[in-house]
């Protein structure tokens, strides 16, 4: 008998392993956060600059991902919606964009079967086309309702935004715009439209304004109650 | 049993030398993906290079363009429709609904579907993008290639 190594139990041989695992885990874990640290590209929308009649996020999303029409406005396919929220107990209406809210604790990354659905190390929620299988998982789970099926066949998909009939698509906040250096179309829009109610940036970065006015000022995450930490953030709204 | 016991080895040898010899045919038809040709350059003059691998090479591709943990960079078929750009009489390009498009053609030919175009744009993004410089380049690089293999039947 090996007196320097005794022979283990099942118990300590289990216990032990255990242990193992949660190091790994944990090394993983810590890697994940130190990722997120450098970038996490956020909105942050001000809801009383926002209007009920302006829909200019809304088109130009349209125009930058060449989301079609089949003349049926319930519908076609829209990553931006704009909803009327009431305030019952005050009576205050407040019009918002709501779009994919790019969540750290992304409920449509966790049920994706496939993988497909995935967080981007600076922040932003996408969906791999090419794994996904159609299943709508995601689409139940996102509490946003921010993600839509596409139906039908994409007649003249633009080369930066791949649209596939079968997949489920969201928002993406322009990814390529971003990694080119620009700002989302909608951001864009608003500014140009004059309301400017739109403000795009990095959530980690101290110097960005983003970054100042959310500390500055009190700004709400859609359902907050269920945790997600949005990057996508609205002021003057109560939640 | 004296001459199964040499016979043996001399069939084991035979077997092995055969095999080998089959590896090395196959090997031959099958030609390695040119990673680096590719990523560098036009690869023009490895057509048939290409017309073997590209199925694989575009595969690679797609797994490259989703890392989880770094922001995609610009590879994607945008590239090869950019420059692989057949044009109609008009000198438009044409788009993948068209018999004569790029892929298409060769698709035809051997009875294979394309299913890239039914998610990806089979034209490229500007009529403006279509007509610059290093398009017009490719364009040119293409004609003197074929002009190159001309030559090269006229010797043989």
């Amino acid at each position: 008998m090996n007196t320097f190594f005794p022979p283990l139990s099942r118990r300590n041989f289990l216990r032990g392993a255990a242990c193992c695992l949660l190091f790994a885990q944990g090394l993983g874990v810590r890697q994940a956060l130190a990722d997120n640290t450098k970038i996490r590209w956020g909105l942050l929308v001000d809801t009383r600059l926002c209007g009920a009649e302006c829909v200019a996020c809304v088109d130009a999303c349209v125009d930058e991902h060449a989301l079609q029409s089949h003349g049926r406005a319930n519908t076609d396919a829209r990553w931006i919606r704009k909803v009327r929220l009431v305030d019952k107990s005050t009576g205050l209406v407040s019009h918002l964009p709501v779009m994919c809210q790019h969540c750290a604790d992304a409920q449509c990354v966790r049920v994706c079967p496939t993988g497909a659905s995935y967080r981007r190390a600076d922040g932003l929620v996408l969906v791999n086309r090419h794994l996904c299988i159609g299943c709508r998982y995601c689409m139940m789970a996102c509490p946003y309702k921010a993600r839509g099926f596409v139906y039908e066949k994409v007649e003249k998909p633009v080369p930066h935004s791949p649209r596939g009939m079968g997949t489920v698509e969201g928002c993406t906040l322009c990814s390529h715009r971003i990694d080119a250096g620009r700002k989302p179309a909608c951001v864009e829009a608003c500014a140009r439209g004059g309301r400017g109610a739109m403000l795009f940036g990095n959530l980690n970065d101290p110097a960005d304004s983003i970054a100042k006015r959310v500390v500055a000022f009190n700004t709400t995450a859609l359902r907050p109650e269920l945790l997600t930490n949005p990057g996508v953030r609205y002021q003057g709204v109560n939640p | 049993m004296q001459g199964l016991k040499i016979l043996a080895p001399a069939v084991f040898l035979l077997g092995v030398l055969l095999c080998l010899e089959g590896g090395a045919a196959l090997a031959a038809e099958i030609l390695p993906a040119p990673r680096q040709k590719l990523l560098r350059g036009h690869w023009s003059e490895n057509k048939d290079i290409m017309r073997n691998n590209h199925q694989a090479l575009l595969k690679d591709r797609m797994n490259a363009v989703y890392p989880l943990t770094v922001p995609q960079q610009a590879v994607s078929i945008e590239q090869c429709v950019t420059c692989h750009v057949t044009r109609g009489e008009d000198n438009a390009p044409l788009s993948a609904d068209n018999s004569k498009h790029f892929c298409r053609g060769c698709h035809a030919r051997q009875n294979v579907s394309v299913n890239c175009f039914s998610c990806h744009a089979s034209l490229p993004a500007r009529d403006a993008y279509v007509m610059n410089k290093e398009v017009k380049n490719a364009d040119m690089l293409k004609k003197s290639i074929e002009q190159w293999q001309a030559a090269q039947g006229g010797k043989k």
